[in-house]
């Protein structure tokens, strides 16, 4: 029994140091302290690069950046942020999962002296946060819808796909489309479903709207994971080119879609400005600047086939 | 006898313990009062919005530059412009302006009303949408509301108010003008040169005889 | 003397609590963050809901059986709890509204739990569905009942009886911490003392000759099942306050937890060998596991592989002193 104790305390110890050794290289090198970039989810190449371009940007003004994933979960997020407090960062670049449900975390961070800038999500409380850098997804599908109703010569049957039901963004994306939209009587909505910006329920949604419907011309998607698994459900029924399909995001794989014909149409957000616009207040906010603006909108742009050529995945050609 | 009473004090002493759960359970109101409570935390936009137009609507052309000498110095230096009397909602926007005008070169088009001042098209939409009215009034300030949902449905509202206004006066006046007045917003691209058409969304409209 | 330590070592809590021990002296050295009295209440609190659940979890593998519902039966306990909290009955023809308190908010969540847990052991007991298959159909049905019940959307803004329940403190001591305490405590004085406690055991060592001896075993288990049910409800309650949210998908992946704490605890998955207070040192080793590494900037992938490499490793561990003694 002694025996395998030690072997048990041997491996455990040395696994610890294993991974513990890692680590100590970080520490070592001269910083100006720490920030925590708390992104929602490592599961969605959106949010890896948000996530990565903060930790970047934040390393560049010369901080120590530490990336956590919360796993789309909120009680995932509160311990980081237990974590994060009890550890002595100085700033948190933040994610949040829920608009709502995150307003706690955040509090509790303020309440311990530690700013928050908010990315990409907002939180439903105005002073919680430091400062809150978010697309303007409204205006962006404003455009979007614009360019929609151009495309369908003010007539036709669309479906929509929403994204999660328990998120902002999805109803302001879906508000944006409908205050143009709506204006035109002879665009008609056949159907409204949620996919919950998954792409293969994207794609069943939309196989069984097809089903439904013998008759759409169009459909426009909460997102670009989702506009890819309607893609595929048309393309499976042989209906490519007969049904134009709008996202929004400005993923790799729709970029290359709309230059290939196959997507019409998505707005481009841009994680690194948002990124990189929340790293720097974070640093002059540690520098002792702390009127900062508490909502800054960024501007979500219409990329279709007409301009895909300045557009690369998730940002500007060459940004 | 005495286990008798034990066991039937048990069953009573577990009946009273089950109903004083039952009360601390829940709590009565009245039902008035709390739709009163509701209706106050609840936002609507409508009241603000209404009170700024109202009552602030004609001091936006004491703000307004004139259309004509706009476009002049627009061409000229529009990074000056901006700064001086130009704005942006937030990173990547376009610049937002507000103008005024008054020109006899109008027609009215299937979609829109079109003014031709120094060479460009001035259009006013029929339908209105978009957040340039409730930026460019600079009326309603972004930090004030609990999300951006909230904010935009400012929009909305504002937008159906134009909409009205311009409905209103065309249906009413525009027959008998001879020269159009109007005070509104346009949003440009700093870096890019004026367009053929703008569009312009107005808060003030007036067809003078 | 000699007997006594022996009596004391043999314990199968006794390694899991040596190598608890060794973590945290171990992350002590490595993390410098890690020995501060925040960051000790930091994993006691989270420690706390996997703490209740794993509770019942373990009385229930100690029969020979497993409860995979327990995260959907958290889930939906704390949504029904938010729910009541904020809406309530509107009778307009006597201008009156009726809402519920949050006490009555805290029951109606307990009896959904206990209720769904005696489901559970009604499925088991009465229809002879093998545990895995009943407990993996509620998972599914707890899940939608959810999800039907919030629409999708989180039931926010809960008050301050629940904001005090999740993040208050009491005499230095966090309010989940409390509770998770007081559950321990009473279910292992329940255990080891009591008669149903000691069927517990004997049901999951030898389930015929039990149920020969005259123990009634379908009323044990079924009693055990709700007690599991009973305890994810307050873990519900737990995490409902913490977030001041019900979360529609929250609670989803606990189990795996709370059966890694059971296991690593000592407590054998065949049933009959094992103890509560086991059960808390492997929900305290999990939780020490992933408080370090978080404190250590590890990868949250590396994470992942070195959780189940732990889990592996303690159950491997065990086998083998079995085999050897």
């Amino acid at each position: 029994m002694k025996r395998q104790l030690i072997r048990f305390a041997g491996l455990l110890l040395g696994l610890s140091l294993l991974v513990g050794g890692n680590s100590c290289h970080d520490r070592q090198q001269k910083s100006r302290g720490k920030v925590a970039v708390i992104i929602s989810t490592l599961n969605n190449p959106w949010f890896v690069v948000l996530g990565e371009t903060a930790s970047d940007r934040a390393r560049e003004l010369g901080y120590e950046a530490h990336l956590f994933d919360s796993q789309n979960n909120p009680f995932k997020e509160t311990e980081h942020f237990d974590n994060v407090l009890a550890s002595g960062y100085k700033a948190i670049l933040f994610n949040p999962t829920d608009a709502s449900g995150s307003v706690v975390n955040v509090l509790q961070a303020k309440r311990a002296g530690v700013p928050v800038f908010c990315m990409d999500r907002e939180i439903d409380d105005i002073d919680a946060c430091t400062s809150q850098i978010l697309s303007d997804n409204y205006s962006g599908c404003i455009e979007l819808g614009k360019y929609f109703v151009s495309q369908m010569k003010g007539r036709g049957n669309y479906v929509e796909i929403l994204g999660l039901v328990g998120d902002n963004n999805t109803w302001n994306r879906s508000k944006g489309f409908h205050a143009v939209v709506d204006c035109y009587p002879d665009l008609k909505m056949l159907s409204q479903q949620s996919a919950d910006f998954d792409q293969n329920k994207a794609m069943e949604v939309m196989e069984s709207m097809m089903q439904a419907h013998a008759d759409i011309q169009a459909v426009f998607c909460g997102n670009d994971a989702m506009a890819m698994g309607a893609y595929q459900a048309v393309l499976a029924a042989g209906k490519a080119g007969k049904i134009k399909i709008f996202g929004f995001d400005g993923a790799a794989d729709v970029i290359n879609g709309i230059r290939d014909g196959k997507i019409d149409a998505t707005g481009m957000q841009f994680p690194r400005v948002m990124a990189r616009t929340a790293a720097e207040m974070a640093d002059k906010y540690i520098r002792g600047e702390h009127h900062l603006p508490k909502k800054i909108p960024v501007a979500v742009e219409l990329v279709t086939r007409d301009n895909i050529a300045r557009y690369e995945a998730f940002g500007k050609e060459g940004e | 006898m005495k286990t008798l009473c034990y066991k039937y004090g048990k069953i009573v002493l577990l009946v009273l313990l089950c109903l004083l759960a039952l009360r601390l359970s829940f709590y009565t109101e009245s039902l008035s009062a709390r739709q009163e409570r509701e209706k106050l935390s609840q936002f609507s936009p409508g009241q603000e919005v209404d009170y700024y137009w109202d009552n602030y609507r004609s001091s936006l052309p004491g703000r307004a530059l004139d259309l004509s000498a706009f476009v002049g110095r627009f061409r000229q230096d529009p990074q000056a412009l901006a700064a001086e009397c130009g704005g942006t909602p937030g990173i990547g926007f376009k610049t937002f302006f507000l103008v005024k005008t008054e020109t006899s070169d109008f027609t009215m088009r299937d979609d829109c009303l079109e003014l031709r001042v120094e060479g460009v098209k001035w259009q006013i939409p029929e339908k209105v949408f978009g957040n340039l009215a409730r930026d460019a009034s600079g009326w309603f300030d972004i930090e004030h509301y609990r999300n951006m949902t909230e904010y935009n449905e400012v929009s909305s509202y504002l937008n159906a108010l134009i909409m009205q206004h311009i409905q209103q006066v065309a249906d009413s006046s525009f027959a008998s003008g001879r020269s159009c007045r109007v005070c509104g917003a346009v949003e440009l691209a700093l870096d890019q040169p004026l367009a053929e058409a703008v569009t312009l969304i107005p808060f003030e409209l007036e067809f003078i005889p | 003397m000699k007997t006594n330590i022996r009596k004391w070592t043999s314990k199968p809590v006794v390694k899991p609590l040596l190598a608890l021990i060794l973590m945290v002296v171990a992350m002590s050295f490595l993390s410098e963050n890690f020995a501060t009295s925040d960051n000790f209440f930091n994993v006691l609190r989270q420690v706390s809901v996997n703490l209740c659940i794993s509770v019942g979890m373990t009385m229930v593998i100690l029969t020979g059986g497993i409860d995979l519902s327990v995260g959907s039966v958290l889930a939906l306990s704390g949504a029904v709890a938010a729910g009541l909290v904020r809406g309530g009955i509107s009778l307009p023809g006597a201008d009156l509204f009726i809402g519920a308190t949050f006490w009555g908010a805290c029951l109606a969540a307990l009896a959904v739990g206990a209720g769904l847990g005696a489901f559970n052991g009604l499925m088991i007991t009465r229809f002879k569905v093998p545990p895995f298959v009943a407990t993996l159909g509620m998972l599914t049905i707890a899940r939608g009942l959810t999800m039907l019940y919030t629409g999708g959307f989180p039931i926010t803004g809960l008050g301050s009886s629940f904001e005090f329940l999740g993040t208050g403190w009491l005499a230095g001591i966090p309010m989940p911490v409390w509770l998770a305490f007081l559950i321990i405590l009473a279910f292992a004085f329940y255990m080891k003392k009591s008669k149903t406690g000691r069927y517990i055991y004997a049901i999951g060592g030898n389930e015929r000759a039990s149920l020969l001896s005259g123990i009634r075993v379908d009323r044990v288990k079924l009693w055990v099942y709700t007690l599991a049910g009973l305890l994810s409800a307050v873990a519900g309650l737990l995490v409902t306050a913490r977030l001041d949210s019900a979360q529609p998908n929250g609670g989803s992946g606990y189990e795996l937890d709370s059966i890694a704490a059971v296991v690593i605890g000592g407590t054998s998955l065949s049933g009959g060998r094992g103890s509560i207070w086991g059960t808390v040192v492997g929900a305290l080793i999990i939780g020490v596991l992933n408080n370090g590494l978080v404190l250590l900037n590890v990868s949250p992938f590396w994470q992942q592989v070195v959780k189940g490499l732990v889990i592996l490793g303690a159950v491997v561990m065990d086998k083998y002193s079995t085999k050897t003694n």
